[in-house]
């Protein structure tokens, strides 16, 4: 019976943490974010992207954790699946300073947007949040 | 190893036995709501109160005031209690200036805590029951003029500029003769409005709602209120005529929009700005 309780109390534990009650997520401003990051590899622009003329906007949002790492980077919009790929594994290599804040954060998150573009055939990716410092 | 499977049998029993009472008891509750519900008395439907209707509410003599306000509210609507600010100034604003407003709710008895906290004098409470129209939903404001007509209909929550109009009813006592101004710095179009304008100039209809949310028209620029700050920059010609679609997001999403693409001199106008309802179902008396 012991055994019984102690499943139930787990579950009711794993349902919290899966639901997120016990994580304080924090939406922060893109800019805020992009300064506050150490390392920022840039996407590459796939080369089946550059040959199918694919160009356009590509969203992402990136939850971090308090020590400085993306903890789940999705992709909300892209040209096409290769372009999405690249930014994901782009910015999980990207690395933020340690969030001093408030102790009840544990996550912060933001939308961070890029631009995949042809122009004259030259592929340029453009970091929106960068051009606006 | 016989007393382990001994064991983890037991727990498998109590976990399936747990199982079916949870469910036994879902099913009493289900069967006895069915049957609360199908015992509930009929009552047949009333026409809607819109403008141009004719009103009437029992102990009611519009012909005593020019104006007359009805609030339309229940005490269990999330829209009602989050406009209680606004309808107690309201019901302070009426005892002013001189403004009968009557509130009505499904049942007075059920309301008294509701009512208690917008200041309602018991005379000016009536039930739904009382009235001869019902409302498409809660809360909902009518005007009334002295001949019992609905001239004015807000429905929902409202927004900052339905709060103002309605107020300067209040203190003009006149009613207003064409469309309502939105409280938003940017001409508003209506479907046919957009259709004309399409016709003689190029624009842009831009969809600020967040992904994936239904009800955007064809051709529509979707880019999020969220995403909009860094992207106008890129993606929005300042020299076309970007219309706001506002039919199906908040009064404040469609103000901050407009807000965003002014301050970056784009030249802006909405759809349908305010159109969007926040309302609850109207529940029927006696249920």
């Amino acid at each position: 019976m012991n055994r019984l309780v102690l499943a139930s109390v787990s579950t009711i534990l794993i349902a919290f943490s899966c639901s997120g009650w016990s994580q304080a997520s924090v939406q922060l401003s893109p800019m805020i974010v992009r300064q506050s990051a150490v390392a920022s590899p840039m996407p590459q622009y796939p080369t089946s992207s550059i040959q199918s003329h694919h160009q356009g906007v590509a969203v992402a949002e990136i939850q971090i954790s308090v020590s400085g790492t993306p903890s789940n980077v999705s992709i909300l919009q892209a040209p096409d699946e290769a372009i999405a790929n690249s930014l994901a594994t782009a910015l999980g290599a990207w690395r933020f300073r340690k969030y001093v804040g408030d102790p009840k954060v544990l996550q912060l998150r933001t939308r961070l947007i890029f631009y995949f573009t042809l122009e004259n055939n030259v592929p340029n990716v453009i970091d929106a949040q960068r051009s606006q410092f | 190893m016989g007393r382990l499977k001994s064991t983890w049998l037991r727990e498998i029993f109590i976990t399936v036995v747990s199982c079916i009472v949870v469910f036994a008891g879902l099913w009493a509750y289900d069967t006895w709501a069915s049957y609360r519900q199908a015992h509930v008395p009929v009552v047949p439907p009333k026409p809607v109160a819109q403008a141009g209707s004719h009103m009437a509410v029992e102990g009611v003599d519009f012909s005593r005031s020019p104006l007359t306000l009805l609030l339309i509210s229940s005490p269990t609507c999330q829209y009602c209690l989050a406009s209680e600010h606004f309808h107690t100034k309201l019901f302070d604003l009426g005892r002013t200036e001189h403004v009968p407003i009557y509130v009505a709710v499904p049942s007075r008895e059920k309301a008294r805590q509701y009512l208690g906290l917008l200041g309602v004098d018991d005379v000016a409470v009536k039930e739904y029951a009382q009235m001869n129209l019902s409302a498409s939903g809660t809360p909902t404001i009518l005007a009334i003029n002295n001949r019992g007509e609905i001239k004015e209909v807000w429905s929902g929550l409202a927004n900052p500029a339905d709060e103002l109009n309605i107020a300067n009813l209040v203190q003009s006592k006149k009613f207003s003769s064409g469309a309502l101004p939105t409280g938003i710095s940017a001409p508003n179009f209506s479907q046919s409005d957009l259709q004309k304008e399409r016709l003689s100039n190029h624009l842009e209809l831009l969809n600020v709602a967040e992904r994936g949310i239904s009800g955007s028209e064809q051709g529509e620029q979707n880019i999020p209120l969220q995403e909009l700050p860094l992207r106008l920059s890129y993606e929005v010609d300042k020299e076309q005529l970007h219309v706001v679609d506002c039919t199906n997001i908040a009064w404040r999403v469609c103000e901050s929009a407009v807000t965003l693409l002014n301050k970056s001199h784009v030249r802006t106008a909405t759809l349908g700005a305010g159109s969007l309802h926040l309302r609850c179902k109207v529940t029927p008396v006696g249920s």
